[in-house]
């Protein structure tokens, strides 16, 4: 059955039939196959109940929030402010790329968002000022990952819908890996520009003065993550709600700026829906695997099979981040989450980890999945926005960053703490 | 493709003024659109070619193979589509009060709007229709395609986003990009 499994799923999506469909087909095979066609009645209800999931409901939301940002300005003046504030560092401007990433991410919940949004605002800079083009476009493709680390994050709701996790938990114990990990980000900027002082660039002149008067340009971003994080906190919205209002917010922000037009919400909604049946898709057919999985006994077989191997919970847990490591160089994000999670995680709970802390493991993997070539998003989505120059460019550059990845892994793994403490003194 | 978007963006200013009042029942509202608009989006997603393919040794197959694969591709999409649209079918005959044999007894949801479920789950089922009639066709233009023996037809319909980008590039580099 488990062989069966693996077999079907692989050859599927190594045809490149679409995701959601691979899943789906694997799903109506397995209840052919080991079911006996018994659960498909059950399968319409279903389909229905999480159509209309009101978590759910939450991702073309932020979606849509990103795509307002986007469209509106907002992101732009951000990053001129965060020029003002960081360039000083050895690196300059990259530390601005990965500083606007880290605060566009606050409010967005999307890694492919944040580095689309920074990446058009950053990049005429490099030439301009003579940077070392390959590590400016790798700071923009690893500082975009922070997307889905730092709340709020779309691929967090969902890890909590398929496992029954708190979503306003896992957005808590996202703050401190996602500031972390921007950090070492900038650390690595720091370690690569004193080694070879020439990838700097050109520093740009700032004062005091210009600080200071490009810190009213922080505000809208800062207002939308208290908007939608605070709304969580304080009690009074769920994430669903709290994405609702912070578009409501992005909007009135838009106004403010003159930059709401028809045509602007019309391109915000167009790319938003096309995101989101895109994800739902493939979101229906993993409930439905995760439905079948949990009935015909494989979750229970899957985890006999580990367990069958002697293994302690951390060897087990290695063994998982090397095959999600290789993995997420062939896999997009949201496939890969929705595809292993209702295989991996039942084994990984009953080893006794936590949840919460395996949720946040899994974004940070999933971050580095966006940045390991062949296939990694946010390789892709920088190199769309560049238009033209060699697509090795970007992959070089992003390197040095997959490494501060794997150093945060570890980290994670050493201290789990870094994500439960701060949950911990909430909940 | 214009009414489209103006469908959506009217679901949209619906759900955000839903959104903003604490009103009772506006989670399971927004629910329905959300339900609804991605239903209706299912097609469009399919003609912008967005749907996720791991394309990792697909682009490496040569002409003739990948068209092929674009049809399977579609084939299985449009075959795991049907299932979920023929259950939005009993979910919605179901509610209808067909089992009764009397249509005068709707399901009601069990919340304080006791919404005739029928309704939004009308409109949902519809949506996936839209997306099988949107499949079908394009199916048919495939093949059409196919027995030309046009590849490049077909993957500038149904190709993975990278290859398509490779294929526009060329076009243009030859001059011949004016052919939609």
């Amino acid at each position: 059955m488990l062989l069966f499994t693996v077999l079907v799923l692989l050859v599927l999506i190594a045809l490149a039939i679409p995701v959601g469909a691979a899943l789906g087909i694997l799903a109506l095979a397995l209840d052919w196959e080991f079911g006996g066609w018994n659960f498909y009645p059950a399968l319409g209800e279903i389909t229905w109940q999480y159509s209309i999931e009101f978590i759910l409901a939450a991702v073309p939301l932020f979606i849509l929030l990103g795509e307002i940002l986007l469209r509106s300005g907002i992101a732009e003046r951000m990053y001129g402010a965060m020029v003002q504030w960081l360039s000083w560092l050895p690196g300059g401007l990259m530390h601005s790329n990965i500083g606007a990433c880290a605060m566009f991410a606050a409010t967005s919940g999307s890694s492919v968002a944040t580095a689309a949004t920074i990446g058009t605002v950053a990049l005429p800079q490099a030439e301009k000022r003579g940077y070392n083009e390959r590590l400016f476009l790798g700071t923009l493709a690893a500082g975009g990952t922070l997307g889905i680390l730092v709340p709020p994050s779309i691929n967090l709701i969902i890890y909590g819908l398929l496992t029954d996790t708190s979503v306003p938990q896992l957005y808590l114990a996202g703050f401190i890996p996602g500031l972390l990990l921007a950090t070492l980000f900038m650390a690595t900027v720091i370690i690569a520009c004193t080694w070879k002082r020439e990838w700097g660039g050109t520093p740009v002149e700032t004062s005091w003065a210009s600080r200071i008067a490009s810190l009213p340009h922080l505000l809208p971003p800062a207002f939308i993550f208290l908007v939608v994080i605070g709304s969580i906190y304080a009690g009074f919205a769920t994430p669903t709600e709290a994405a609702s209002l912070g578009v409501v917010a992005a909007l009135v922000l838009a106004a403010a700026n003159r930059t709401l037009t028809f045509r602007m919400l019309r391109d915000a909604i167009e790319g938003t829906m096309r995101t989101t049946a895109m994800v739902m898709i493939i979101i229906l057919a993993a409930i439905f695997l995760n439905f079948l999985f949990g009935l015909i006994g494989l979750t229970q077989q899957l985890t006999d099979f580990v367990t069958g191997l002697g293994w302690g919970p951390t060897e087990t847990m290695i063994a998982l981040i090397i095959f999600f490591i290789i993995l997420g160089c062939f896999m997009e994000t949201f496939s890969m989450l929705l595809t292993t999670t209702p295989l991996v995680a039942p084994i990984v709970f009953s080893m006794g980890f936590d949840p919460v802390w395996y949720g946040i493991l899994l974004t940070v993997l999933l971050e580095t999945a966006l940045i390991t070539p062949p296939i990694g998003v946010n390789l892709y989505v920088v190199q769309g926005v560049r238009k033209g120059g060699a697509m090795n460019d970007v992959i070089i550059g992003a390197l040095p960053f997959v490494v501060t990845m794997f150093a945060m892994l570890v980290l994670l793994m050493v201290f789990p703490g870094l994500a439960t403490w701060l949950p911990s003194l909430f909940f | 493709m214009l009414i489209f978007a103006a469908f959506m963006v009217t679901f949209d200013v619906l759900s955000r003024k839903f959104i903003g009042w604490s009103m009772a029942g506006a989670d399971e509202i927004t629910g329905y659109i959300f339900a609804i608009s991605t239903a209706w989006a299912y097609g469009f997603t399919l003609l912008g070619r967005s749907n996720v393919r791991i394309d990792a040794l697909y682009e490496r197959f040569p002409m003739p193979l990948r068209a092929l694969l674009d049809i399977v591709a579609l084939c299985a999409l449009l075959i795991f589509m049907s299932f979920v649209t023929y259950w939005a079918w009993r979910v919605f005959h179901g509610s209808m009060g067909a089992p009764f044999g009397d249509t005068d007894v709707w399901s009601l949801s069990i919340t304080p709007l006791s919404t005739p479920l029928a309704v939004p789950q009308g409109l949902w089922f519809f949506g996936l229709v839209l997306f099988e009639i949107t499949a079908f066709v394009l199916l048919l233009r495939l093949l059409a395609s196919l027995f030309r023996g046009d590849w490049t037809a077909i993957q500038l319909r149904a190709g993975t986003r990278t290859a398509t980008e490779e294929i526009e590039a060329e076009l243009t580099s030859h001059g011949l990009k004016d052919r939609d």
